[in-house]
């Protein structure tokens, strides 16, 4: 608070001097405390909310690994006999492998598909380019199930469901448009002058894509590739309806594992949820240096 | 001048390629499904017989307000702990990164691991009860699984993750300088969050919010391996595979999964419009 | 009158800005070094350096934002180093504004207002006369992205000055103006200063700016200070080399003062012993071993036989002609090459020979670092 001042009457050119009456400068107590309170209870939020997003990942890991484990703050032993047992009783490797097979197949085609289209969105200026990229967003925002029961119906009345080529195709669903997202910036960074330059060498539209953009944005497919690839791990919904016993991605066997899961050890479950966590960690962590590694060798 | 437009034109049937499969694999039975829901199994006949019996059914109606409180409770604490760590870490502070890091850690593993994360950790006899016994906060084990809360915690720890990770980038796009500006102006720290920085930020904050409500109307795996998915955790996803796959009533199916996107529709529009009043805009500064 | 009478509404009591033996370390890098410079009430102080020469940590600890590593910031006889900066009263300009996207221009300008708890009426009154100050009346219901450049530096300035602060901080307010803008700007800026009479702290790195605005100047590099004085000081007689050939001192010649003859000191260069005579100063003496140097404005060319001491012979190499003036590259025999600025057009030719004068008025005597 400061008193409204007199309109000084002097009429020096030079500035007033009164610096000898200002009052001295004082801090807020209150905002001081407040200051800490809020500090002090942030950093124990922080930490005892980190500490239980910790623990939570230990826990599944030393339980999978863990003897006997009961009631004690560590397991009595470790062992990976629970890992073995659970790889062999489930067959996980088998499980991996239809999943692998299913996701490499399902995103390479994604985005073979989605290039092309990827390339007008980047280069052409059209009357319903926002609608379409409405549409192409649709599938990853709309609840899944809209779309995973009818599919899974249909699915099952032509026979493609509990097929490979059925989980591969609906792979495709919420693959094509992530792929398209995911593309978009990379193709709009490209210098299109460059095309010029090549069609103007006379390159046909075919050679244009195989000389001239296909090699600029191999970083960035690759990129793309890890991450359509982790997006369709995941994939949940519409393959646990259409699964079949021996079509199953691992991530559909290891929740129909828990979902029924009374009689198992639970190491032996946790052991199970670790086959899913590994391969998920590595393809995150080979996402993070791809593109680590792209953006250096783009000068960014 | 007519080869040009006629290359353009073609140029459209590049589309083809992403269109098409999304018509077929999209569009068709997202319109089919709707279809579905005016049908008994195996009939063609329109009626409106899937939603009398969803809304006179308990075992149907339940759904909605069971998923609500179980969500809705859980998406705003989590928008309070997202919010509060992120903001805590804002701009350069030093192990910010590594906050951000753990917080958003979660994302990575994905639901199915969560909930077995859940299940190990706050378990009777997890870390978190023998803790909390022997500490003497709690005399016998707390049931925190199979049941509720389980599923409440699970959907916390993957809410912050995916709130945080969009929260981060959006509070570093703020121009720190405002915040300056605002303290020289004599603005103590809370009122400088009251009047700058919250004003700027509301609008983004609030979609962020809708979207992970959304995205946890839809919860299964959760509700199904932490929860109770026979009572306090039947969620419309819950019901909807029930009758899909024990039923085998596609079309029981599809009217509670077109109930669960009219509700997340309602849901998406009262955020808006509680958004809607405020500025809504860019909070970067040029440079 | 009435202008300045009004505006004295706005004059807080004026402060006297020490800085005491300030240090500021980031880690192992010293941004600041032992900085010491006294800001007397009124004065309009500019902090004139290189990007990274620590000016802007300096005006950081001034404000707030940074604390000190060692070292005390003083108004009045008050340290300050331990008020928050809400606390402080400092009138602050961000390079880049940082106005408010939010608010109006008037709720920006009265936000300070806000913050102090003024009343209705006079906080009114006070809003209106910031904005017709800074000319901007009749825009303060518009919200900032719909002002032009110049127009959003004023409302900072506005938001600025109405809370009376005690002291103003510019941080290189007109960087991101035009160049005509700029000028305007600077004329303004000077013209609020005489009104208002606060102490006042600039920080840029635009030797014109520095020279037009302030009534002291502090050159600082290495997040060392170089120099403080006048602009006339600091542009007559900069101190040392970093001074000199930040502000625009072109020709430099090492070398030792050997001599003394009829009040000018004979110099000598270490290498190829050009010997010069130079006005005789007190600070140095023979002995000493000095930097030379000469602005390009001040070396003459002459065509008469004039030859003997102070001259130097040699050829053009390169000619730029740059409007008002055209700068010439002379090589001389031993190898140097002198800048020289001629008003006019081109009066001489590339590979012309050419006599140079360098007066032993006009030559400076400087510090090596």
């Amino acid at each position: 608070m400061r008193a409204e001042k007199p309109i000084i009457e002097e009429e020096t050119e030079t500035p007033v001097v009164k610096g000898k009456h200002q009052k001295p400068l004082r801090n807020s107590k209150k905002g001081k405390l407040l200051q800490g309170g809020y500090k002090t209870s942030s950093w124990v939020l922080i930490l005892l909310f980190l500490t239980i997003v910790l623990g939570m990942t230990l826990a599944v890991i030393l339980s999978a690994f863990g003897e006997e484990w009961y009631g004690t703050i560590f397991p009595e032993g470790y062992t990976v006999e629970w890992f073995v047992n659970a790889w062999q009783a489930y067959e996980v490797g088998e499980y991996f492998k239809i999943t692998m097979e299913i996701v490499l197949t399902a995103t390479v085609i994604s985005l073979v598909l989605s290039l092309p289209t990827v390339y007008i969105l980047a280069r052409r200026d059209f009357p319903f380019k926002q609608a379409l990229l409405g549409f192409f967003q649709m599938p990853f925002t709309l609840p899944d199930l809209l779309y995973a029961i009818p599919v899974a119906s249909i699915f099952y009345s032509i026979g493609l469901a509990e097929t490979m080529t059925g989980l591969i195709v609906v792979n495709l669903i919420v693959g094509i448009p992530f792929s398209v997202f995911i593309l978009l910036p990379y193709v709009e960074s490209l210098d299109p002058r460059l095309e010029y330059a090549a069609q103007s060498l006379g390159a046909s539209k075919f050679k244009l894509f195989q000389r001239v953009i296909i090699p600029q944005i191999v970083p960035g497919i690759t990129a793309s590739a890890i991450n359509i690839f982790i997006r369709m791990f995941n994939t949940f919904t519409i393959i646990l309806l259409i699964s079949g016993p021996k079509t199953q991605t691992l991530n559909v066997m290891v929740f129909s594992v828990l979902q029924g899961s009374g009689s198992q050890p639970p190491a032996m479950l946790n052991s199970l949820a670790l086959t899913l966590m590994i391969p998920l960690l590595f393809f995150s962590f080979l996402s993070l240096w791809v593109s680590s590694f792209t953006q250096k060798r783009l000068g960014k | 001048m007519n080869q040009e437009v006629f290359t353009r034109k073609r140029d459209y049937l590049l589309l083809l390629p992403s269109l098409l499969p999304l018509l077929l694999l999209f569009v068709y039975p997202l319109l089919k499904g709707f279809v579905m829901t005016f049908q008994e199994p195996g009939s063609t006949a329109v009626t409106l017989s899937n939603y009398i019996e969803f809304f006179t059914n308990a075992k149907y109606y339940d759904t909605i307000w069971r998923t609500l409180y179980l969500v809705v409770p859980a998406a705003i604490l989590e928008l309070f702990l997202a919010f509060g760590i992120t903001y805590f870490i804002r701009g350069k502070m030093k192990g910010g990164g590594l906050i951000a890091g753990l917080t958003i850690f979660p994302l990575t593993l994905g639901s199915i691991i969560i909930d077995m994360a859940v299940i190990a950790f706050f378990k009777p006899t997890g870390w978190f009860n023998t803790t909390m016994i022997n500490i003497g906060i709690l005399d016998e084990p707390f049931t925190l699984v199979y049941n509720y809360w389980g599923a409440f915690i699970a959907l916390i720890i993957l809410g912050v993750a995916f709130i945080a990770s969009n929260l981060v980038g959006m509070m570093d796009s703020i121009d720190p300088n405002l915040e300056k500006a605002a303290r020289t102006l004599g603005a103590s720290h809370w009122v400088t969050f009251k009047r700058v920085f919250w004003p700027l930020i509301r609008s983004n904050v609030l979609t962020v919010f809708a979207l992970n409500l959304i995205m946890q109307i839809g919860v299964y795996s959760t509700a199904v391996i932490v929860g109770n998915p026979a009572s306090e955790t039947r969620t419309f996803v819950v019901v909807a595979f029930e009758e899909a796959m024990r039923n085998f009533n596609y079309n029981m199916a599809n009217t509670v999964a077109i109930v669960m996107g009219v509700t997340q529709l309602l849901v998406l529009a009262i955020v808006f419009a509680i958004r809607k009043r405020g500025f809504v805009g860019s909070a970067s500064t040029f440079k | 009158m009435a202008q300045a009478l009004k505006s004295k509404s706005f004059v807080s009591e004026s402060t006297k800005v020490e800085i005491n033996d300030l240090t500021k370390m980031f880690g192992s890098t010293t941004a600041v070094q032992n900085a010491s410079l006294t800001i007397e009430s009124g004065e309009f102080m500019t902090l004139l350096g290189p990007s990274g020469c620590g000016k802007t940590t300096i005006l950081s600890m001034i404000l707030g934002i940074l604390q000190p590593t060692s070292g005390d910031i003083i108004f009045n006889g008050q340290p300050i180093n331990q008020i928050d900066m809400s606390r402080r009263d400092i009138g602050m300009v961000f390079q880049n504004y940082a106005l408010f996207p939010h608010m109006t221009v008037a709720q920006n300008i009265a936000f300070g207002l806000d913050m102090r708890k003024i009343n209705k009426a006079e906080k009114k009154k006070r809003v209106n006369e910031a904005i017709d100050m800074v000319q901007l009346t009749d825009l303060g219901n518009r919200f900032i992205k719909d002002l032009s450049g110049g127009q959003q530096q004023r409302v900072a300035l506005a938001r600025a000055i109405v809370i009376r602060p005690r002291v103003l901080l510019l941080d290189e307010p007109l960087s991101n103006l035009d160049a005509k803008l700029r000028k305007e700007m600077r004329t303004q800026l000077k013209k609020l200063h005489n009104e208002l009479g606060i102490t006042t702290i600039y920080v840029t790195h635009d030797q014109e700016e520095a020279l037009s605005l302030s009534t002291k100047v502090t050159v600082m590099s290495n997040g060392v200070i170089q120099q403080i004085g006048t602009p006339k000081e600091i542009f007559g007689r900069p101190r040392n080399y970093f001074v000199a050939n930040f502000i625009g001192y072109g020709n430099f010649l090492e070398g030792t003062l050997v001599d003394v003859q009829d009040e000018h000191f004979i110099f000598e260069t270490d290498k190829d012993l050009v010997r010069l005579a130079v006005k005789q100063d007190e600070k140095h003496q023979v002995g000493d071993e000095v930097i030379l140097t000469i602005k390009p404005e001040m070396v003459e060319i002459i065509t008469d036989a004039k030859i003997g001491m102070n001259s130097l012979q040699g050829n053009i190499t390169v000619s730029d002609y740059i409007g008002s003036a055209t700068g010439y590259e002379v090589e001389t025999a031993g190898g140097r090459t002198f800048k020289i600025n001629v008003l006019g057009l081109n009066p001489y030719a590339l590979g012309e020979e050419v006599k140079l004068y360098l007066d032993p008025e006009k030559l400076l005597i400087i510090d090596k670092e």
